[in-house]
């Protein structure tokens, strides 16, 4: 495949339509300072081809409301309402793939976003500004009468995958900063799959069951024609049922073991996802319980807020009925305060009229009753004046007498009323205070609560980061259900080997049966009987079995000791001017995994640019080893991959890329004096050059772009 | 120019050595199955069975008019 061109149009820092590359066969160099688009370049390839910008997770896909690819300007401009409208956010690819006799393909990546109406959002950046339609992926092209074919969506990806597969796809690109995101070197199912795809494999486990049925059918044809010409029938048919019979046996033997095969792999694929889970929940127990702890103090603080608030109810709602009716209470305490004074000034005028008018009590008892007066012995008349006149004075103390009780009763009440609304009165006027204390409190309780619910969603987030990243439903792990789910996966994975292990057992005796049966019908031949075409075939046949199986074998080690040897050499290349100190590659020929070693084979990894250049050999040999067997070329498309390396390495590099594809695109940091010398040097067929567009206004920027060669 | 074809048939180049096989035969039957096998994946029309009858008769039609 060649890349013809790329057109970006209001993507990333992309503003407008005008903005396209166009490409030629070779080492095509994009420069630029940082920050100029270069990245952004590549993310519009990652989006068009891969539906990903950098920065995401490896499986990650983009979200349909995420919008923020949309280029600043351009929403800016229809956010102050200079613009209306939809706006159109595309990248398009013109590619040829010289295998389909340079067939033209476009492969269009698109998304609608526009203005809400009535938004409450006041800047561009708030997500709910924006409406949007789902993204589309289109694949056009012409065929050979001419006709436009065009396909979307799901079947445009189904179309992309055959002209670009995604097993290769993904080993086209390299970043140098994100370079462990793009592909998991730690992990070995990451070169198994590659050495699948581009090794003859499956072209080998096909032509194997064509060679085992070719040489059955062979089989069956030599029985039948010797069956015809044989004296000894009876024999012959005992025989040949018996091979039959062997023969199915044998055939579903080796079903069986595939089928068998089949679900130990997906029981192993089973294993590998619990075992993952488990390595999740064992690596973030922090987070669990954080968020654990979390939740039962956000609980308690609302229990706590939520009981003070009913407490609020019950404590302050009669005081502030009362406090309505303060100056009712001060009138009455003022009634009351006023009464007082009057029973005071009226007992003291009684007292006084005694004191002033009549002897005291006792004194007038004893003079009425002795009839004379106790000082002077004058008799007392009853009926005269001076009795009656004391007797008057009596009536009066009599009456004093009565109303002393009922007003000492009255003055007790009183007394006691007195009190009361002036407390009430003290207690009303602190309600205020009282209040403001309560809600003080129930504050400083809510701002707690709050601030431990902000840090919940936090730990939150960062779980909810997990669960996107590692593809697990954190909250639905639980350690014992998987570890019960594990020891259930191991007992059916061990049940299975030992069935596969029967099968094998199975599948040697029934070949050696079968041996013997097909020994036995050939001595059965008449004399004299010349060897049989397909008697002859099945010679052939049976070598080619052997073949198919020796071969099988050899690919796959071969091509992991290729993929060694061909990322060793591209290193070395690299690094052997310079005198630079490599990490080679090492890779198991049996499970893939993949070490880094010092030159006397100690395991070390390398640091910086070391450990670069090692993964980025590995991508560069598995691509080379691609279009080699495949005899497809697929370009290389790399940002910053040499991010890490020394200022001499680079020139290096860019030489052996441009050795290695057909077509490379690299966008690498400002070339700045040295592009002159870039400008000149054979490898290097184009060089553009990105310049951000001086403004300091983010919603502003944009790119330009200038062909330099 | 290599085709993939041709590249699959010549991985199998240091393994179809036999003295005592006619290498012409082993030759074509080895291609038959390569070129077969590869429409198979490419096109998939037919089944892997019906190539195995295809072959067998074939091989069988070819080598009898030798």
């Amino acid at each position: 495949m060649i890349i013809k061109s790329i057109s970006i149009e209001n993507f990333k820092s992309y503003y407008g339509s005008n903005n396209s590359f166009d490409f030629s066969e070779g080492l095509n160099i994009i420069s630029g300072h940082e920050g100029s688009g270069k990245s952004n370049l590549f993310d519009a390839f990652m989006w068009v081809l891969f539906d990903r910008i950098s920065g995401m997770k490896r499986n990650e896909r983009l979200s349909e409301d995420n919008v923020k690819y949309v280029n600043d300007r351009i929403k800016n401009e229809y956010f102050i309402g200079k613009l209306e409208g939809k706006i159109k956010c595309s990248v398009k690819l013109d590619v040829i793939i010289p295998h389909e006799k340079n067939r033209h393909y476009q492969i269009i990546k698109e998304k609608i976003v526009f203005l809400k109406n009535n938004h409450s959002g006041d800047s561009i950046f708030d997500r709910n500004v924006w409406g949007y339609e789902n993204s589309e992926l289109i694949v056009k092209w012409e065929d050979s009468n001419y006709n436009t074919n065009e396909k979307f969506n799901e079947n445009a990806r189904t179309e992309l995958d055959r002209i670009f597969p995604e097993k290769i796809r993904k080993y086209i690109w390299f970043q140098g900063e994100q370079l462990n995101e793009l592909l998991d070197f730690e992990n070995k199912d990451t070169l198994e799959k590659a050495v699948q795809y581009i090794s003859y494999l499956s072209v080998y486990r096909n032509m194997k069951t064509v060679i085992n049925e070719t040489h059955r059918l062979l089989g069956v044809k030599v029985r039948n024609r010797i069956s015809a010409n044989n004296r000894d029938a009876k024999k012959y048919d005992r025989f040949s049922n018996e091979l039959s019979e062997s023969e199915i046996e044998f055939e579903q033997n080796q079903s069986l073991k595939v089928k068998k095969e089949e679900e130990y792999e997906a029981l192993e694929e089973k294993e590998k996802t619990q075992n993952e889970k488990l390595t999740i929940l064992a690596g973030f127990p922090e987070l669990k319980s954080k968020e654990g702890l979390l939740m039962g103090k956000v609980e308690d603080l609302k229990n706590q807020v939520s009981h003070l608030g009913s407490q609020e109810k019950s404590k302050f709602v009669k005081k502030w009925m009362l406090k309505g009716t303060d100056k009712l209470l001060t009138t009455a305490a003022e009634e009351l305060t006023k009464f007082e004074k009057y029973r005071l000034s009226l007992a003291t005028e009684n007292k006084k009229q005694f004191s002033e008018g009549v002897p005291g009590d006792t004194l007038i008892k004893e003079i009425l009753k002795l009839k004379k007066c106790t000082i002077c012995g004058r008799k007392v008349e009853i009926n005269s004046k001076e009795y009656k006149l004391i007797e008057s004075h009596l009536d009066k103390n009599k009456q004093v007498k009565v109303l002393d009780p009922e007003i000492d009763n009255l003055h007790g009440k009183v007394m006691n009323l007195k009190g009361k609304p002036a407390q009430l009165i003290y207690r009303i006027k602190n309600i205020d205070e009282e209040i403001l204390l309560h809600n003080e409190t129930i504050r400083g309780k809510q701002i707690e609560r709050n601030r431990n619910n902000k840090e919940l969603s936090d730990v939150r987030e960062k779980i909810k980061e997990l669960v996107r990243e590692k593809g697990h439903d954190l909250y639905n792990l639980n350690a014992e259900n998987i570890n019960s789910t594990l020891s259930r996966i191991r007992g059916d994975k061990e049940r299975i080997k030992r069935q596969i292990d029967k099968c094998n057992r199975e599948i040697i005796l029934g070949e050696s049966k079968i041996s013997r049966i097909n020994s036995e019908i050939r001595g059965l031949k008449n004399p004299g009987d010349e060897e049989l075409v397909e008697e002859k075939l099945l010679k052939y046949t049976e070598f080619l079995k052997f073949v198919i199986e020796n071969q099988t074998q050899k690919e796959k080690i071969d091509l992991v000791q290729k993929i060694e040897e061909t990322a060793n050499e591209i290193q070395k290349n690299i690094a052997n001017i310079n005198n630079i100190v490599i990490v080679y590659v090492k890779i198991d020929t049996e499970d893939y995994t993949i070490r880094f070693v010092d030159a006397k084979g100690q395991p070390n990894s390398g640091h910086g640019a070391q450990n670069t250049l090692a993964k980025m050999s590995i991508i560069n040999a598995i691509i080379k080893l691609s279009n080699v067997k495949q005899n497809k070329e697929y370009p290389f498309i790399a940002d910053a991959p040499t991010s890490d390396f020394a200022y001499e390495f680079t020139s290096r590099f860019f030489e052996s890329i441009s050795n290695t594809y057909k077509q490379s695109i690299i966008m690498t940091k400002d070339l700045m004096t040295e592009i002159d010398n870039y400008r000149n040097k054979d490898f290097v067929i184009k060089v553009f050059e990105i310049c951000k567009d001086a403004s300091e206004e983010i919603a502003l920027t944009t790119n330009s772009i200038t062909v330099i060669k | 120019m290599e085709t993939y074809e041709d590249k699959i048939l010549n991985s199998f180049s240091d393994e179809i050595r036999n003295d005592e096989l006619e290498e012409d035969i082993l030759k074509k039957l080895l291609s038959n199955i390569v070129n077969k096998v590869i429409l198979y994946e490419r096109v998939g029309d037919i089944g892997l069975d019906q190539i195995a009858k295809q072959v067998t008769n074939g091989l069988i039609s070819e080598t009898e008019n030798l």
